[in-house]
C-alpha cells in the first residue's frame, strides 16, 4: 500500500493521525466516492471501506505526507476491487475499451470543438454532472483528481497507478471527451454554438 | 515564475488583442495550454506562453474555453454532503476491530 517504512505508532498515535490527518477528507473522499459509484449507499460503504482500511494499514503512513494522495489511492483501489466482484453492471468500467481509445490515431487527434466558453458559463450544473457522468470511469477519475481535487500528475500517477505521462494523456484524452458530450448537451439543449 | 502564471490566469479578450487567425503548431499547444492551467508548466513554457498567446487567436480562443470548463466543473458540480451517520459508523467500526 506505501512505500514508506513501516512505522511503530502507539494506539494513542494512531487515533490522532485518523482523526487530524484522515478524517479531515472525508468530504472529498465522500464526493469522489459518490462520482465513481454514483451510488448514496455504494459511496457511503467506499468511504467506510477505505477508512478502515486506512486504520488497519495505519502503520504504512508517514505521518505528516501526504495523507489525502493516501486516502485517495486507497479508495480508487477498494472501488476497483469492489467493482470487479460486481457484475450487475459490467460495461461500466472496460479497460480493453480504453486501452483500445489511448492506442488509436483519433486519441492523439487534435479534436475541434466549436464550443464557446460564455455557453459552458451558462451550463447548470445538472449538465455539467451529466457530461462528466457519460463518460468512462477512467477519463472521469483524472478529471475529478486535477480539476476539482486539484492533484498534481505526479500525485495522480501514485493514486493511479500509472506512469506521469499515462496521467497527461488520459487527462488530454478525458478533456476532449468532455468537450464533445458539453457540445452534445449545448446542441440539445438549443445553446447557440460557433 | 509567478508573474507569468497571475498573467495567464485571466480570460483574454480575443476581438481586441489576437492577430494570428490560425496556429501551426495547434496540438502541441494544446498540451502546454492543459500544462498551464494544471499549473504543471516549466517556467520556459509559460515564458513562451505568454510571449505567444495574445498573437494567436485560436490558442486565445481554446485557453479561454479550457478555463471556462475548469471553472465551471469546480463550481457548478453539486457538493454532496457527507451523510450525518458515516464518521459515526467508521469510528464505531474502527473500536469494534481495535
Amino acid at each position: 500500500m506505501s512505500e514508506n517504512p513501516l512505522q511503530n505508532y502507539t494506539e494513542k498515535d494512531k487515533y490522532q493521525i485518523f482523526d487530524t490527518e484522515f478524517m479531515p477528507h472525508i468530504d472529498s473522499m465522500y464526493n469522489f466516492a459518490y462520482r465513481l459509484t454514483m451510488d448514496e449507499d455504494e459511496a457511503k460503504d467506499l468511504v467506510q471501506d477505505t477508512y478502515l482500511k486506512a486504520f488497519r494499514f495505519i502503520s504504512s503512513f508517514q505521518r505528516g505526507t501526504n495523507a489525502k494522495a493516501w486516502l485517495f489511492r486507497i479508495l480508487k483501489n477498494s472501488f476497483i476491487n469492489d467493482y470487479r466482484k460486481k457484475s450487475k453492471e459490467p460495461a461500466k468500467l472496460d479497460y480493453q475499451e480504453v486501452e483500445t481509445f489511448y492506442n488509436s490515431d483519433e486519441a492523439d487527434s487534435d479534436i475541434t470543438i466549436d464550443l464557446r466558453v460564455e455557453t459552458v458559463q451558462d451550463m447548470i450544473g445538472d449538465e455539467i454532472a451529466n457530461a462528466l457522468n457519460s463518460l468512462a470511469v477512467d477519463f472521469k477519475a483524472v478529471i475529478i483528481l486535477c480539476d476539482i481535487e486539484g492533484f498534481t500528475y505526479e500525485e495522480m500517477a501514485k493514486i493511479l497507478d500509472i506512469p506521469i505521462g499515462t496521467v497527461r494523456s488520459r487527462l488530454h484524452r478525458a478533456r476532449n471527451l468532455l468537450k464533445e458530450k458539453l457540445k452534445g448537451y449545448a446542441r440539445s439543449m438549443g445553446y447557440k454554438s460557433e | 515564475m509567478t508573474t507569468p502564471v497571475k498573467k495567464v490566469s485571466g480570460i483574454f479578450s480575443t476581438r481586441e488583442m489576437a492577430t494570428k487567425q490560425t496556429c501551426p503548431n495547434h496540438a502541441e499547444c494544446m498540451k502546454v495550454i492543459q500544462l498551464i492551467l494544471d499549473g504543471e508548466a516549466s517556467n520556459e513554457q509559460l515564458k513562451h506562453f505568454n510571449q505567444n498567446l495574445d498573437q494567436c487567436l485560436p490558442c486565445m480562443q481554446k485557453y479561454n474555453l479550457e478555463r471556462a470548463i475548469r471553472e465551471t466543473l469546480r463550481c457548478k458540480l453539486e457538493k454532496k454532503c457527507v451523510p450525518h451517520d458515516l464518521i459515526a459508523n467508521i469510528k464505531t467500526k474502527i473500536d469494534e476491530v481495535v
